[in-house]
C-alpha cells in the first residue's frame, strides 16, 4: 500500500512537471508568435509609409487622387506581408521577404527618380 | 505542440478574428443598415409623402434657393438634393460634423415639410465608416480594422484552404453544437468571400489615406510641403455669395450635358454653382459635373472625363457605397452584410466555446464573453432603441435629434454594464437570456409601435414602413427563438 | 424571372455539388449514370447563372451572379442539412431486421 502510495505520488508528480514544462513551452510559443506579429507589423506599416511617400512622384495633380492610389496600393500589399512575414517560417523567408519590401520601398524613396 | 502553418495561422485568425472582430462587428451591422440610409430616412421622417414625383418645378427650386441663401447667411454650408426614383424628394442638405441633415421640401410647391429632427439612415452610415468618432480616430480605427479583416480573411483561406472546396455548402446544424457553428462561420465566410473580401478591400483602400499619411515622419529640409488654403471647417462657410440666379435654365443645360435627368447633386461657392451628375448612374462614382457662374448663371466648364488612374478609384468608391445600385442589388449588399455580420458572430461564439473550459472561466474569458454579449446583443437592442426613440419622442422636442442618438449610446451603455456585471460575476447566461428577452420584445413589437404611432398612411407609398417594421419583427422572431434554444434544458 | 432562374441554377449547382461528395454518396447511393449528372450540372450551372445576369445587366451582371450565389449556397446548404437529418432519422427509426 505504501509503495503503490509512493509510486503514485511519483506519477502525480512527473505529470505536474510534465503539464508546467508544457505549459511554459506554450507560453514561450505565443510569445515568440506575439514578438513575430510586432516586428512584421513594424516592417509592414514601414512600407506602407515608404509607399504613401513615394506617391508624392505620382505625375497626377490631385493630391488626392495620389494618396488614394497609395491607399489601394497598401490596401491589397499590407495584409499580404503581414501573412506572408508571419507564416513564413523555414529560414524566417517571410520576415526576410518583408525585410526586402521594406528596403526597395526605402531606397525608392530616398534615391532621386 | 508543432509549430506547423495551420497552428500558427489559426492562432492569428482566432485573436486578430476576435480583438478586431469585436469593433468589426459593429462596422458591419451598421454598414448593412447604412445600404438603405435613405429608406430608414423616409421611415424616421414619416411626415415626407413618398407618393411625389421626381418632376421639380422652377417655384420649388427658386425656394431651395431661398432657403440655401438663409443658411448660408446664418454660416452653414448647404447643398441641393434633387429628387430621384429612390428618395422624390428635394432636400436642402449640410454637413453637421456626423451627418447630412436638413429641410425636406415639396418638389412642386417648394413648401417645407414638417419633418421631425432626426440623424435617420445617415447615423448609421456614419457610425459605419468612423463608429462617430469623427475622421480622427474614428475612421483610422475603422481603416486599421478593415486591414485586421483582411489579414483574418487571408489566414482563414489558408487554414481552410483544404476542405474549402469538399465542404462548401456543408453545414451540420443538428451535429455537436461546437460543429455546427464552425460549419456557420465557414458557410458565412466561404459563400459570401467575394463580397465581403471586395467590401473589405474598397472599404480600406478609400480610407487608407487618413491611417498612412503621405507625410514624412521624419523631418526633411528638401521636401517642402504645399502651404495650406485657409479653408473654412467641413459644413461651414466664411463668406456669402450673391444671390443665386435662377436654377431651373441652369439644372436643364446640365442635365443635357451630363446625361442624368434625376437625382442631382447641386454645390455652391461664393462664385460658383456646381451641379453634380446623380450618383445612381453605374458603378463608378464619377462626379462628373457642370460649373455655372454664381454671379451670372454663365456656363464656366463642365467636368465629364476622367483619366485611368481616377476611374479606377471612382469605381473602387462606387462599389463600396453602392449608391448605383438598383433596389435588388442593395438587397444583395444587404444580405452579404447580414452573412459578414453572421460570420463575426459566429466566429465568436466558436473562440468562446473552444476556450470556455481551458481557460477555467478566469477573469479574461468572462470578459470576453460580456463584450461579445455587448456587441451581439446590446447593440441590436440599441439600434431598435434608436427606432423607438424616433417614434415615441415628441415631434417638437428641442434637439431632437441629439436626443435620439443619446438614447441609442443610453441603451447600448446599459445593456453592457449588465452584460458585463453579469459576465463577470459568472451568470453570463442570466446576460445572454435577459437581453435577448429584450431584444426579441423591442423587435417584435416594433410594427406595433409604427401602428399606433398613426404618424403615416399605410395605402400610399407603405412599402418602405411595412418592410422596416417586418425586418423589426424578424430580427425579434429570430432573438426569441435564439432564447427558447437557450433555455432548452441540453443547451 | 431571371433572379430566380440565376438561383435556381446556382442551387441545383450546389446540390449537386454537395451529393457529388464522398461523404454524401457513401450515405445515399446512387447510379453512375446520375453521378454523371451531378457532374454535368455542377459544370454548366454557374455557366448558365452567368450568362443569365450578364443578359440581364452586363454591368452589374457579375455582381448579381455572385451575390444570388452566395443566397443560393445559403438556402443549398439549409435544405441538404434538413434532407439528411430526415433521411437519417428516417433510416434510424426503421425497425432493425
Amino acid at each position: 500500500m505504501r509503495m503503490s502510495r509512493t509510486i503514485e505520488t511519483g506519477l502525480a508528480g512527473a505529470s505536474s512537471l510534465h503539464a508546467n514544462t508544457k505549459k511554459r513551452q506554450k507560453q514561450q510559443a505565443v510569445l515568440r508568435r506575439c514578438g513575430l506579429l510586432a516586428l512584421v507589423c513594424a516592417l509592414c506599416f514601414l512600407t506602407a509609409h515608404l509607399v504613401m511617400l513615394l506617391t508624392r512622384h505620382l505625375p497626377f495633380e490631385d493630391v488626392r487622387l495620389r494618396t488614394d492610389l497609395g491607399g489601394m496600393v497598401i490596401a491589397a500589399l499590407l495584409p499580404c506581408l503581414v501573412l506572408a512575414g508571419f507564416a513564413g517560417l523555414r529560414y524566417r523567408w517571410g520576415l526576410m521577404l518583408c525585410l526586402g519590401a521594406c528596403a526597395a520601398a526605402a531606397l525608392t524613396t530616398a534615391l532621386p527618380l | 505542440m508543432r509549430e506547423t502553418l495551420r497552428v500558427r495561422l489559426g492562432w492569428l485568425h482566432s485573436w486578430v478574428g476576435f480583438l478586431a472582430g469585436l469593433l468589426l462587428v459593429l462596422v458591419f451591422a451598421s454598414g448593412t443598415l447604412a445600404v438603405f440610409d435613405t429608406e430608414i430616412t423616409q421611415w424616421m421622417q414619416p411626415e415626407v409623402p413618398l407618393t411625389q414625383t421626381t418632376l421639380l418645378s422652377p417655384t420649388a427650386l427658386q425656394a431651395a434657393a431661398e432657403t440655401i441663401q438663409t443658411e448660408e447667411e446664418q454660416g452653414v454650408s448647404a447643398f441641393l438634393s434633387l429628387p430621384s426614383h429612390r428618395d422624390p424628394i428635394l432636400r436642402v442638405l449640410h454637413y453637421d460634423g456626423h451627418e447630412f441633415i436638413g429641410a425636406a421640401l415639396n418638389s412642386t410647391t417648394g413648401a417645407a415639410f414638417p419633418t421631425r429632427d432626426t440623424a435617420g439612415g445617415q447615423f448609421f452610415y456614419n457610425f459605419h465608416f468612423s463608429l462617430r468618432g469623427g475622421t480622427q480616430p474614428g475612421a483610422q480605427i475603422v481603416t486599421f480594422l478593415g486591414l485586421c479583416l483582411l489579414v483574418a480573411l487571408g489566414s482563414g483561406i489558408i487554414i481552410h484552404l483544404k476542405a474549402l472546396w469538399p465542404d462548401l455548402v456543408l453545414f451540420r446544424p443538428f451535429g455537436p453544437r461546437p460543429r455546427a457553428w464552425v460549419d456557420a462561420h465557414l458557410i458565412a465566410g466561404v459563400l459570401f468571400l467575394p463580397f465581403i473580401l471586395f467590401m473589405g478591400y474598397t472599404g480600406t483602400a478609400i480610407h487608407a489615406r487618413l491611417l498612412i499619411p503621405a507625410q514624412s515622419f521624419f523631418p526633411s529640409h528638401n521636401t517642402a510641403l504645399p502651404k495650406k488654403e485657409k479653408a473654412p471647417p467641413k459644413g461651414h462657410v466664411l463668406q456669402t455669395g450673391p444671390l443665386l440666379p435662377p436654377l431651373a435654365p441652369l439644372l436643364a443645360q446640365a442635365r443635357a450635358t451630363l446625361h442624368s435627368p434625376d437625382g442631382n447633386l447641386v454645390l455652391f461657392t461664393p462664385d460658383e454653382v456646381r451641379i453634380f451628375k446623380s450618383d445612381a448612374f453605374g458603378p463608378f462614382l464619377t462626379r462628373d459635373h457642370v460649373d455655372f457662374s454664381r454671379k451670372d448663371g454663365r456656363l464656366l466648364r463642365s467636368v465629364t472625363h476622367s483619366p485611368p488612374a481616377a476611374a479606377t478609384m471612382q469605381l473602387v468608391r462606387g462599389l463600396h457605397y453602392a449608391r448605383y445600385a438598383p433596389l435588388s442589388l442593395r438587397w444583395l449588399y444587404f444580405l452579404s452584410g447580414l452573412a459578414a455580420t453572421a460570420l463575426a458572430a459566429s466566429g465568436f461564439v466558436v473562440f468562446l466555446m473552444k476556450r470556455r473550459r481551458s481557460s477555467g472561466e478566469q477573469m479574461f474569458f468572462r470578459l470576453a464573453e460580456g463584450l461579445t454579449i455587448t456587441t451581439l446583443i446590446s447593440f441590436p437592442i440599441a439600434i431598435l432603441g434608436f427606432f423607438w426613440a424616433n417614434r415615441c419622442l415628441p415631434v417638437a422636442l428641442h434637439d431632437r435629434m441629439a436626443c435620439e442618438i443619446t438614447l441609442f449610446f443610453a441603451a447600448w451603455a446599459l445593456c453592457a454594464a449588465h452584460a458585463l456585471t453579469l459576465s463577470l460575476t459568472r451568470h453570463a447566461t442570466s446576460g445572454w437570456q435577459q437581453q435577448l428577452g429584450l431584444l426579441a420584445g423591442a423587435g417584435c413589437a416594433l410594427p406595433l409601435l409604427d401602428y399606433l404611432s398613426g404618424t403615416h398612411p399605410w395605402s400610399h407609398g407603405g412599402g418602405v414602413f411595412i418592410t422596416t417594421d417586418a425586418l423589426g419583427f424578424t430580427t425579434g422572431l429570430i432573438a426569441l427563438w435564439a432564447l427558447l434554444k437557450l433555455r432548452e434544458p441540453t443547451a | 424571372m431571371i433572379m430566380l432562374c440565376v438561383l435556381v441554377f446556382w442551387s441545383a449547382t450546389f446540390w449537386s455539388h454537395e451529393f457529388l461528395q464522398p461523404r454524401t454518396y457513401v450515405a445515399f447511393p446512387y447510379q453512375t449514370r446520375t453521378r454523371l449528372t451531378y457532374r454535368v450540372i455542377r459544370l454548366l450551372g454557374p455557366c448558365c447563372a452567368l450568362a443569365f445576369c450578364l443578359i440581364q445587366s452586363p454591368t452589374l451582371g457579375v455582381l448579381y451572379w455572385l451575390g444570388l450565389g452566395g443566397v443560393a449556397g445559403v438556402g443549398t446548404s439549409l435544405l441538404s442539412a434538413g434532407f439528411k437529418q430526415k433521411r437519417g432519422l428516417a433510416r434510424v427509426s426503421k425497425p432493425s431486421r
